[in-house]
């Protein structure tokens, strides 16, 4: 058969579509006698863009959509003016959301007026392929702009099947599209790699998939919708991708000048802290929570051979958290290489000092650590399994490696109270020379998270996030069955304790491009701390004979308990009380940990 | 005092010491003298000196301006070189260079050395690297402009 895979807008311009890329390889190896051609709807939204508007919609533009549009639901409200026919649909709504939240939507109104003529221009070059089967995958807002193209596919070839997938049709939410979707032919709830290959089959020899795990299919008008599968997806039969179309779609493609291409990998599926603590807010790891992943020789044949191949260096690992495994296992084969990796990988905050030297020695420059706190009060209201003290660590170690962290200040937990943020906020300037927060936020309710699934824990009530509502024409139960995210009354704290974090973060981001706080070897065991902090007096401290030792100590968050006993040396309270005062440790939950680092990287800004 | 121009062989040394100096984000202190002949908007990426004698008003503020980390560096991977280029804000380019004669002279004259001791294989190499002035060729002397960079900057996606 022919079959066209297809990643719609919003996809980012910069890398390839995991997702088809795999599911491409693994038709190819199931079913070899098959055509396959991706399609990537998203840089040619990006080109339809700048040609259409003269220039003025970059892919800039594109890009602001595609990273901060997600919790407005701006990019799907793009395109639902397309999949309803009506360009002003829900654009009362958004303006006046707009206006209550101070959020900018003229990119998105701009971007709108040319929807409609992108979804009839990428139909017809779609079929232009002549495919008998086209598959959609759809992640975060790439719903509408893929229902968009399919309602119209549909219309221009009633006999060309469409399979929608992707981590939006998950649990509930497949179901949802496909019901309230007639021009679906299936949607297939789940991992897609072992079951899209027997619904094609089924397809080709005109069988209903009544035995196909996940999949949504119609008899007569009626959706129905198959168990969702109890078996995940063995790594074995997750193969390396195939990105040659979407290498050729962007060298072809004006967007090129303009992105920074970069490959994406999976090493693992699941988290193997989620399995048994999955944090209370987090719904990332979809219906399947179970951990798996590729053995390290495996993944390191993967990513040799496609950075051989499409000779690039950046590379995305989009694993919600790096196995532990691969420090042994992988890193030593990537930092033997003399190749100038950038690499992306999501890891646990509680990583020891030589595992961050590790990884940036294996070319991991970039780190999301899953930090969200820095209390650990809250830390283990949201059952993280580490403390302020190791989150503050990872962020020294970071700085002592030259490597860039993500993370977010996060608040909103039931059972926390202001008691839980007036300390770490009094603190919050000695971390001025640590990497601050992307932002700190309130958190969302997202579906498969323990908050979503237990109102018991604290989020008895929950209503779609109110921008389902201008984004399509649904009613408030299908809604309630479609949504990622959830729109719930807060939790936590609220008012001034909120403001005073929001400041006091916003004044470490614009005081960490100038600060440092270097320790230097000093004489016989001494420690000399240069501070030049914004905010604080520039001050040399020097640290001598126990103190020192203690200092040194303190680089692992300590009790004063321990420290005594280490030291043999009762009466602490005065010296840690003097390191606080001078912001030269933070302390949390009976804890201290030194904050001066060993190096200062050099600080970018970002072009 | 460094002159940059008057002595071929000692200018393309100095070329090359600022480069590997920049490779380091290290902060160097220097003052010159240039030969008006010099394009000086091909050395924005290494560290601007404190006065610069000989050059048109103007081209040490641009230079200072444009100045920054990683504005011009290469990486290196399996078989190619990944090259960006940002020190013409009005021609900012990423090139991979994977041709093996192109990637052994562009490593070859990392090390600065008179065309006359080059191949005549490398000599037409350096040619088409000197076009995008990715070589910096004066007088008979070649030297490789961008260096191979230490360290990511934090963050690392700012270069
Ligand atoms: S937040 Fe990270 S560590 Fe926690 S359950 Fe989710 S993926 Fe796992």
């Amino acid at each position: 058969m022919r079959i066209t895979l297809v990643a719609m807008p919003w996809h980012a311009c910069d890398i390839p579509s995991l997702a088809i890329s795999i599911l491409h390889s693994r038709i190819q190896l199931t079913r070899p006698s098959d055509d396959v051609a991706d399609y990537y709807g998203n840089l040619r939204w990006a080109e339809f863009l700048v040609s259409a508007s003269e220039g003025v919609l970059t892919p800039q533009v594109y890009a602001g959509i595609a990273e901060d549009g997600f919790e407005h639901g701006l990019g799907d409200w793009v395109f639902s003016a397309a999949l309803y026919d009506d360009p002003e649909f829900g654009y009362d709504e958004l303006r006046d959301y707009a206006a209550e939240r101070g959020v900018d939507i003229e990119a998105a109104v701009a971007c709108r007026a040319y929807a409609a003529e992108f979804i009839e221009a990428a139909a017809e070059e779609i079929l232009a392929g002549d495919p008998e089967v086209i598959g959609f995958t759809s992640t975060f807002m790439q719903n509408v702009a893929t229902l968009a193209v399919a309602r119209r596919i549909k219309r221009l070839r009633p006999e060309c099947v469409l399979i929608l997938g992707g981590a939006n049709c998950d649990g509930a939410m497949g179901h949802a599209l496909h019901r309230n979707h007639r021009f679906l032919d299936y949607v297939v709830r789940g991992e897609g790699e072992l079951v899209l290959p027997q619904l094609l089959d089924h397809v080709e020899r005109g069988k209903a998939p009544e035995d196909l795990p996940g999949v949504c299919w119609w008899d007569g008008d009626r959706s129905v919708c198959n168990p969702a599968p109890t078996r995940i997806v063995p790594p074995a039969a997750i193969p390396s991708p195939l990105f040659d179309d979407w290498e050729r779609a962007l060298e072809d493609s004006p967007v090129r000048g303009h992105v920074q291409p970069k490959l994406v990998l999976e090493g693992a599926r699941g988290c193997w802290w989620g399995e048994k603590h999955q944090c209370t807010f987090c719904g990332l790891n979809g219906s399947f929570i179970q951990f798996r992943s590729k053995a390290p020789d495996v993944l390191w044949e993967e990513l040799s051979t496609l950075v051989t191949k499409h000779r690039l260096l950046d590379v995305v690992m989009v694993d919600n958290i790096i196995d532990m495994n691969y420090l042994p296992g992988l890193l030593p084969l990537l930092r033997d290489q003399d190749w100038d990796l950038r690499i992306h990988y999501e890891v646990k905050s509680n990583l020891r000092p030589d595992q961050v030297e590790q990884l940036a020695a294996a070319g991991v420059a970039h780190i999301q650590p899953g930090i969200e706190s820095l209390n650990s009060r809250v830390l283990r209201i949201m059952d993280k399994g580490v403390d302020g003290c190791q989150n503050v660590r990872i962020l020294r170690e970071a700085e002592n490696n030259d490597v860039t962290v993500s993370w977010n200040y996060l608040y909103g937990f039931p059972g926390e109270t202001d008691d839980d943020y007036g300390p770490v906020i009094e603190q919050l300037p000695a971390l001025v020379h640590l990497q601050p927060p992307g932002a700190a936020s309130r958190i969302s309710l997202e579906r498969f998270s323990p908050y979503f699934e237990d109102p018991g824990l604290g989020f008895p009530a929950r209503v779609p996030a109110r921008f389902y509502g201008y984004t399509y024409d649904l009613p408030v139960a299908e809604l309630h069955d479609l949504a990622y995210m959830f729109d719930c009354a807060d939790a936590g704290i609220e008012g001034e304790v909120v403001d005073r974090l929001h400041a006091s973060i916003a004044g470490w981001a614009g005081g960490y491009p100038a600060s440092s706080l270097v320790q230097r070897e000093y004489g016989d065991g001494g420690l000399l701390i240069e501070d030049r902090r914004a905010g604080w007096p520039a001050a040399d401290h020097l640290l001598t004979g126990r103190e020192a030792q203690a200092y040194r100590l303190l680089e692992r968050g300590r009790t004063t308990e321990y420290l005594a006993k280490a030291l043999g040396h009762a009466g602490l309270d005065g010296f840690l009380g003097r390191l606080l005062d001078r912001g030269l440790i933070f302390r949390d939950d009976g804890r201290h940990v030194a904050l001066a680092t060993r190096n200062v990287p050099i600080r970018g800004a970002l072009l | 005092m460094i002159e940059l121009g008057s002595d071929p062989a000692g200018t393309v040394r100095a070329l090359a010491t600022l480069r590997d100096h920049a490779a380091a984000g290290a902060e160097v202190r220097w003052s010159g003298r240039v030969d008006p002949g010099l394009p000086i908007a091909a050395l924005r990426h290494l560290p601007p000196p404190d006065t610069l004698q000989g050059c048109a008003p103007g081209e040490l503020d641009d230079w200072r301006r444009i100045h920054g980390y990683g504005i011009c560096y290469y990486r290196v991977g399996p078989g190619f070189l990944q090259i960006k280029d940002y020190r013409d804000p009005a021609n900012r380019f990423q090139l991979t260079v994977d041709d093996p004669r192109l990637t052994e002279a562009f490593l070859r004259l990392l090390e600065p050395a008179p065309l006359a001791e080059l191949t005549a294989v490398t000599r037409r190499a350096v040619r088409v690297l000197a076009e995008s002035n990715l070589v910096l060729v004066w007088q008979g002397h070649a030297v490789t402009l961008p260096p191979r960079l230490r360290r990511w900057p934090v963050p690392c996606q700012s270069i």
